[in-house]
């Protein structure tokens, strides 16, 4: 295995670990959640941008559960849990984004009983339009005048463009390896590329970029492995560590012999669909790029999001789709009877995974074999 | 004398249930005759914007109070299912599979609902309203609109998000006009403004008058009363009726009267009503305990006002944006538990009843924060329970039942002197 990738994989897997000894070093850590904060703006005040991470820890869960109902997602009280219990003490802040209803509560709850010093809530956008652009502009502008009242140190243009141009180089990275992902003969399984780039959710991006480096210099002229098995495309909201701890569902698609060739992860392909660019004005460039809705169900109307899912079925000749969606998640459960009409009448047959903190591996491994198998015949 | 009295409010009451009843069977008529007279119809969450869509002449319609009509006849419960085999998960709000229940199977309490022109859906109040106007918009093949906004996370409002909800409502205008062409009457819209706040300000007016003890009017009637503000409150009827219903409540207060005979205990109601379960509020105000305050009939439809806010019909952008932005469900935990507090201290609540409806996460949202506020706080007692506000398979009234009785015994032990 490449040295690169396995350092990445325990970046991931000690990352409160490494964190706290980032916190020791004097670096000032700021959480967040989902993809639609601006990491640059973050980066850019000289803080550490850390995506909150679900956790194994029944207790932690449970803790989170205490606080939002039985009926609010896993990942979400996994995440309040961690920020409760302690898990997260390291960060000096923690931003979150206006992304579904089961944020604004977790946020709420997270500001009276975490106790992160700077809080910032983050409003967004559901359509792209001059009002919307005016007001995301000064959400923008006010998360930038807080970042900097909180650090006490302005946040220039000229760091604005360099994060910018950081963060743009890890998206640009990462679409070679999903390019890579691509081929006839991918030297990277599915496994690997979602292990690479979660890695850099909790990581120091400049660290991040080298290690891709790395690894793609590692994979060049590596002989791949002639695809075989059905062509399956991974409708995830997040690396969904609640079915992935227990059921490991990419690593289990892979062993029984199911092909990924796409995804809709909100920290993969969503999270790559556009770069900021480097325009004059940053802000108006981060603007921009977030404005333009990362096309997850919270944000897109299931109709856009159909077509664009049948479109990305039909250039990579997708046979299957497996959807995971986390229980009681309010925009895919609507969505998803839609999407899943539109795919069966293109062709692709679906199947759709509950992700719940309390699946089992062996019921989740006997649908998904029979799916592959269905495809495969 | 006092008996006297008392017959005449009960008469008063009777007059006001008749004439709600009048009205909303006159909406559903008046819905259900909209196409044959070439009138436009949107379908949009509750109480969005009807009185912007009449004066661009067209009808809205809610869903969503329809399925609340549906439950409360019994009804929901097999369109619910009718929604879930067509694969809308059981795990989604119980308005939701109603409605798309009754859509699919094309019939409702009064009927179908009219086949809409366009349907409009906002995401700032919960997620499934961002979603799930766009199956009917799909399933009709008519455009769908999402009238966009912050959701107001914290207390304070900034002026760039009433900007940006203003902004919104002419685009949707300007949308009304390209793709139905119809054309927006601003006097009509500052005159249904003008009208609306005097409505509102007439409930604001009811619902402080539930202060007084005996409290004048309960949860039970209030819940009823929402029908107006989500359909008509840029209507006469609206200002009729709520004008009748002041003038008892007056009454009431002056003759010290209470809508629950010997009313021993007060209290407070969280959360949409239980829709097909509306005795559950009888079971005790038989017992003398009268739901004096309610979150839903007082801040989600009425925020604004119940916030000291005030309708400017030269402004009637602005004053839809601010009734937007200040509903209850629109707006975050921590500035919602300052009303919860403001609630029990206000109307003087001895008890607290949490209905922790699964099909609505917003209401439901910081629980267990609201429960420390009212309990810490105030020392009040809390009855808890789940449920689903319009799917009537989601209660045991048995055991519901069993534990309001034994916080009932409670509250009666806490009144003992000594």
């Amino acid at each position: 295995m490449s040295a690169a990738l396995e350092q990445l994989r325990e970046s991931y897997d000690n990352r409160h670990q490494l964190a706290r000894q980032w916190q020791g070093e004097g670096r000032q850590l700021c959480g967040y959640l989902y993809s639609y904060v601006p990491e640059e703006l973050i980066h850019a005040a000289g803080m550490l941008p850390i995506q909150l991470t679900d956790c194994d820890d029944r207790e932690t869960y449970l803790q989170g559960k205490e606080y939002l109902e039985d009926f609010y997602c896993d990942f979400a009280c996994s995440c309040l849990g961690q920020g409760i219990r302690g898990n997260y003490s390291y960060l000096a802040g923690m931003i979150f984004p206006d992304a579904c209803e089961t944020v604004r509560t977790t946020a709420a709850v997270w500001k009276l009983h975490a106790g992160t010093p700077f809080f910032h809530w983050f409003a967004t956008c559901y359509e792209d339009t001059p009002g919307s652009r005016t007001f995301f502009h000064g959400e923008m502008l006010e998360l930038k005048g807080a970042l900097e009242g909180f650090t006490g140190r302005a946040i220039t243009d000229a760091a604005l463009h360099q994060s910018i141009r950081v963060y743009d180089e890890n998206r640009a990275l990462v679409q070679q390896l999903y390019a890579l992902r691509q081929l006839p003969a991918p030297p990277l399984t599915g496994r690997e590329l979602f292990d690479a780039v979660k890695a850099g959710l909790v990581m120091p991006k400049e660290e991040h970029n080298r290690l891709l480096r790395q690894w793609l210099d590692d994979l060049a002229g590596k002989a791949g492995r002639p695809r075989q098995g059905p062509r399956l495309f991974l409708s995830c909201l997040i690396f969904e560590e609640t079915i992935s701890q227990r059921a490991d569902i990419v690593k289990m698609i892979e062993e029984l012999g199911g092909d990924i060739v796409v995804d809709d992860l909100g920290d993969g392909v969503r999270y790559l669909s556009r770069p900021v660019g480097d325009g004059a004005d940053p802000i108006a460039a981060l603007t921009e790029r977030y404005l333009a809705a990362v096309p997850g169900a919270f944000r897109y109307p299931c109709e856009r999001r159909a077509r664009d899912l049948v479109n990305l079925a039909e250039q990579h000749q997708i046979q299957g789709a497996i959807a995971v969606i986390p229980r009681y998640c309010t925009p895919y459960l609507w969505e998803y009877p839609y999407v899943r009409q539109r795919l069966e009448e293109h062709g692709v047959a679906t199947l759709m995974l509950e992700s719940v903190e309390s699946m089992t591996y062996a019921p989740v491994r006997t649908r998904v074999e029979a799916f592959i198998e269905m495809l495969s015949a | 004398m006092s008996e006297e009295i008392r017959e005449q409010l009960a008469q008063r009451k009777r007059q006001t249930d008749e004439m709600r009843k009048r009205h909303t069977k006159e909406h559903y008529q008046e819905l259900g005759e909209a196409k044959a007279k070439g009138i436009k119809v949107a379908w949009t969450p509750a109480g969005l914007v009807p009185e912007l869509l009449d004066a661009l002449g067209i009808l809205s319609c809610s869903p969503e109070n329809y399925s609340a009509l549906c439950a409360s006849k019994q009804l929901a419960g097999k369109f619910c299912e009718a929604g879930e085999l067509r694969g809308i998960s059981p795990d989604v709000c119980s308005y939701g599979r109603c409605i798309m229940g009754m859509m699919w199977e094309n019939d409702g309490p009064y009927g179908p609902m009219p086949r809409p022109d366009l349907v409009i859906n906002d995401p700032t109040f919960c997620d499934a309203h961002s979603k799930m106007w766009e199956i009917p918009s799909i399933h009709y093949k008519v455009p769908s609109f999402r009238l966009d906004g912050a959701f107001r996370f914290n207390g304070s409002v900034r002026q760039r998000e009433i900007d940006w909800r203003v902004s919104e409502l002419h685009r949707l205008v300007g949308f009304c006009e390209d793709n139905l062409g119809v054309k927006l009457d601003y006097d009509r819209f500052k005159e249904n403004i003008r009208m609306a706040g005097q409505v509102r300000a007439l409930y604001n007016e009811m619902q402080n008058l539930r202060k007084e003890t005996p409290c004048p009017r309960s949860t039970r009637e209030t819940v009823a009363d929402i029908f107006y503000l989500v359909a008509l409150a840029h209507r006469q009827e609206a200002r009729d009726y709520f004008t009748l219903v002041v003038e008892e409540c007056r009454e009431r207060v002056k003759h010290k009267i209470g809508i629950v005979p010997n009313e021993r205990f007060r209290l407070f109601y969280d959360n949409i009503a239980i829709w097909y379960w509306l005795q559950f509020y009888d079971y005790f105000h038989e017992r003398g305990a009268a739901f004096v305050c309610d979150a839903y009939s007082n801040a989600v439809f009425n925020g604004y006002y119940a916030d000291g806010g005030q309708f400017d019909p030269e402004k009637p952008f602005e004053s839809l944006a601010l009734r937007l932005t200040y509903n209850q469900i629109c707006t975050g935990v921590v500035p919602n538990l300052e009303r919860y507090a403001q609630y029990i201290e206000e109307w003087k609540c001895d008890g607290a009843v949490l209905f922790v409806n699964r099909g609505c996460k917003v209401f439901t949202s910081g629980n267990l924060d609201k429960a420390n506020t009212i309990s810490g706080r105030y020392g009040v007692p809390i009855l808890e329970f789940e449920g689903e506000m319009a799917d009537p398979r989601s209660i045991d009234r048995v055991e519901v039942e069993g534990r309001a009785s034994i916080f009932l015994e409670m509250l009666a032990a806490r009144a003992q002197p000594g």
